[in-house]
């Protein structure tokens, strides 16, 4: 099962709202693999565009990951999700993940997806198309 | 260890395939580090399937030399689709292609398609992901 058929449009996913602190950002390149300076070498990162440190735009994403799978019990088949990083999450700053149901048919519902930082600004926005099922 | 330079790699260059599995500890630490709680049955069970994107984009970042050569990135964006989840230690191969590779502004474009299947071909996933080299790594 994916999205309960009952959703209708306008209807939200369950909103995730996150510390991404320097402490998660380590553990995440721990947990992933990428240990790009730019995330976790406050001398090289100062010498970047961005002037300082910045979080994983994929930990971020795994925000709306983890929200879809609130929404379907931990179902993914089917689902697909598109985004574009916007603007980096910084560390020490809390941000929130929320999607809203924009269309729904017999087969599948799509979201506008978006996690914001505590300025209002996108982290990063896009689509998720979920497939419609029975209720388990 | 070398490393490719996007600059003189082709559309259609292939990456890998690379074959690995997510072992129960990687796939908990996942979760964890993503600071989660578990959305699927138990993550003893299925693996997220955003780890195995993060995978793919790791091995890249390894064979372009990115964090090695400190070439300053941005992850521009980034779509996938999941076909079917796996469970801890099952066998994903992971074979990416470059699909576009241009320059912008001075600065390097790369879209980077990449396919999960299982051992027996079934496909798992499939990922795209745009990457952004800024002039400086020219």
């Amino acid at each position: 099962m994916a999205i309960p058929t009952y959703w209708q449009i306008g209807d939200s996913l369950p909103s995730i709202k996150r510390l991404v602190d320097q402490d998660r950002i380590n553990r995440y390149a721990h947990a992933s693999g990428d240990h790009n300076p730019i995330h976790l070498d406050a001398e090289y990162a100062a010498t970047t565009r961005f002037g300082e440190r910045v979080a994983h735009g994929m930990l971020s994403l795994a925000f709306v990951w983890e929200a879809i799978g609130k929404a379907t019990n931990g179902n993914y088949e089917g689902v697909t999700v598109k985004v574009r990083f916007t603007t980096p999450v910084i560390p020490g700053e809390v941000v929130t993940c929320q999607g809203k149901v924009t269309d729904i048919s017999d087969t599948e519902a799509k979201c506008e997806i978006q996690v914001l930082r505590p300025n209002g600004e996108a982290a990063l926005s896009g689509s998720a198309t979920i497939p419609v099922y029975a209720m388990a | 260890m070398s490393h490719l330079n996007l600059a003189d790699l082709s559309i259609g260059h292939v990456f890998g395939p690379i074959e690995f599995a997510v072992s129960e500890q990687d796939a908990a630490d996942y979760i964890t580090a993503t600071g989660g709680t578990d959305p699927s049955p138990t993550f003893s069970q299925v693996v997220h399937p955003l780890q195995l994107d993060a995978v793919a984009i790791t091995n890249l970042i390894d064979a372009l030399g990115i964090v090695e050569n400190r070439i300053e990135t941005i992850h521009a964006g980034q779509q996938m689709t999941v076909t079917k989840t796996v469970a801890p230690g099952e066998a994903v191969v992971c074979t990416s292609t470059l699909k576009s590779n241009n320059m912008r502004r001075e600065s390097r474009w790369a879209t980077i398609a990449s396919h999960f299947t299982a051992t027996d071909g079934t496909t798992i996933a499939e990922t795209t992901s745009t990457l952004i080299l800024l002039p400086q790594a020219q």
